[in-house]
């Protein structure tokens, strides 16, 4: 089995785009990171593309816009982990032997698909008796908060935290940091989640080009980041009374991962994760085992997770911060590891890192916790 | 009092009226006993098919709450919401009938009344929880 690298990268900024189009992000996200690759057009020789609105075949129409086609290219859909699972794909289709030089590419417009808040699939119970995302981040919040003795300030030092990395990002839907003052004063969205704590309504894409050991050498690129691990997994169905502040799915993608890496949470030097709301940063990072349960809000309070700090997390920004278009989240996830580890990532670089986790994670399907989960981890 | 079928949005939620309490109706494995809500043709758990209705208890512990402030065009919003652990091990997220702060670990019985949800303009009759009073 080939060891997969990720040889470039790409993003467009995220945010509101009105005058442009999902193939038009997409195509300069592809070749963003064909440039950074060095390679050209006729060397991709397969294309997966996450997104989740944009409706039938929207990975042909961005790959055409940005000038390949004719290659074999597939859509993914997988709720907000549909970009990573095309990274999944692509890097089994390197492990597998039947590619050396794939892209994966995520890409969302999804200001012109929604306002409001987002809501599970509208043919699940829960959201014909009105349940939203933030309803259920905020119902996990109450729950942490009884059972771990924090506060709705401390929750919310988790958004100024990824606020104040995205705005030196440039990328960044967001460019102005918060206070906790501002936090407290934005209106309640789903009780104690205020407005800075749910992830904005963005567009953008990302795209990778990873490629097999036995090719790398020919593109003598000594910027590739090793893909040491990429898993996939789905919610099981949730039986009797669990506990809600334990990710059971993000547990089990992380521990493939780990597996698979050969690497545990403890060499693990910093982390992206799925912080659709503020509470789910706090979840996922204990989820994945990085932190104990019930000790990530106090210690961000106390700064161990700023871009100086022990563990940093999200020093792109986040969700929160950088934006969430959400096919595209996944695959920026990666894109900030590989410039964090290349040493590229400028005002908010980390500290010589090694090896860095990306988790996403998304949607809310009828008696799961939740739908698809994804982590890769990446190392120097 | 004559058992009454979900007079009012029964392809949303299953329940029966008897005698003035309101069941919501789930599903039990007779393989595994795991409980479900709503009710399942085949068990998750261990695949076993043909599950077993099982009518919830008229009551359950408030397992946590939210108020839901900004929702979609087919609610009503504000409106809180619970998760009520039933005495057959199964959790139901349900509207929360009432005024004040639900709170979690207070008893709750599941009665019907109209909301949050808007069909055609009006809101429609579903189970809620409501607070016990003492
Ligand atoms: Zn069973």
């Amino acid at each position: 089995m080939d060891d997969v690298y990720v040889l470039g990268i790409g993003m467009t900024p995220f945010g509101r785009h009105p005058d442009r189009s999902a193939a038009d992000l997409g195509s300069e996200a592809i070749g963003l990171a064909l440039k950074d690759a060095g390679v050209s057009r006729k060397d991709i020789e397969a294309a997966w593309v996450g997104h989740v609105y944009q409706g039938m075949a929207m990975g042909q129409r961005a790959l055409y816009a940005a000038g390949l086609s004719g290659l074999p290219i597939a859509n993914v859909e997988n709720a907000c982990s549909s970009g990573s699972t095309a990274i999944w794909d692509a890097a089994m289709s390197i492990r597998a032997g039947a590619y050396d030089v794939v892209l994966a590419l995520g890409v969302e417009h999804l200001s012109s698909m929604f306002r409001g808040a987002l809501a599970p699939d509208p043919t699940d119970i829960e959201a014909q008796i009105g349940l939203t995302m933030p309803g259920i981040y905020a119902m996990r919040a109450q729950r942490y908060m009884l059972q771990y003795g924090v506060t709705p300030s401390d929750i919310a030092h988790i958004a100024v935290k990824n606020k104040k990395n995205a705005a030196m990002n440039p990328l960044s839907h967001f460019k102005k940091p918060v206070t906790l003052e501002e936090v407290a004063a934005g209106r309640l969205i789903a009780d104690p989640l205020r407005l800075h704590e749910c992830a904005p309504i963005s567009d953008g894409a990302a795209a990778v080009v990873l490629i097999s050991r036995s090719k790398l050498s020919q593109y003598g690129s000594n910027r590739a980041i090793r893909l040491a691990a990429t898993s996939l997994r789905s919610g099981r169905t949730e039986v009797g009374l669990v506990d809600m502040t334990v990710e059971d799915l993000t547990w089990r993608t992380a521990e493939a991962a780990y597996a698979q890496a050969g690497i545990g949470p403890e060499e693990i030097d910093f982390a992206e994760v799925h912080d659709c709301f503020s509470i789910a940063e706090a979840l996922r990072v204990e989820g994945m085992g990085l932190i104990p349960h019930g000790e990530y809000v106090s210690r961000v309070v106390k700064g161990e997770m700023d871009i100086d700090g022990t563990f940093p997390v999200n020093a792109s920004g986040g969700l929160l911060g950088k934006g969430h278009p959400l096919g595209a989240t996944g695959v920026a996830q990666v894109v900030e590891l590989v410039r964090q580890l290349r040493g590229d990532a400028k005002e908010r670089q980390i500290k010589s890192p090694k090896v860095g986790i990306a988790h996403c994670r998304g949607g809310k399907a009828q008696g799961v916790e939740g739908t698809a989960c994804t982590v890769n981890i990446l190392v120097k | 009092m004559p058992d009454i079928e979900s007079p009012s949005a029964p392809e949303i939620m299953q329940y029966r009226q008897s005698q003035g309490k309101v069941h919501l109706l789930g599903s039990r494995c007779p393989s595994c006993s795991a409980a479900f809500f709503p009710s399942r043709t085949i068990c998750p758990a261990d695949g076993t098919e043909g599950l077993e209705e099982l009518a919830l208890a008229d009551h359950g512990i408030i397992y946590t709450y939210t108020v839901i402030r900004q929702s979609t065009p087919e609610f009503e919003a504000p409106y809180a919401m619970v998760y009520i652990d039933f005495p057959q091990d199964v959790r139901v997220l349900l509207p929360y009938l009432g005024d004040g702060t639900p709170v979690i670990g207070a008893e709750a019985e599941i009665v019907l009344a109209p909301g949050p949800r808007l069909i055609d303009g009006a809101l429609v009759l579903l189970p809620h929880a409501q607070s016990r009073q003492a």
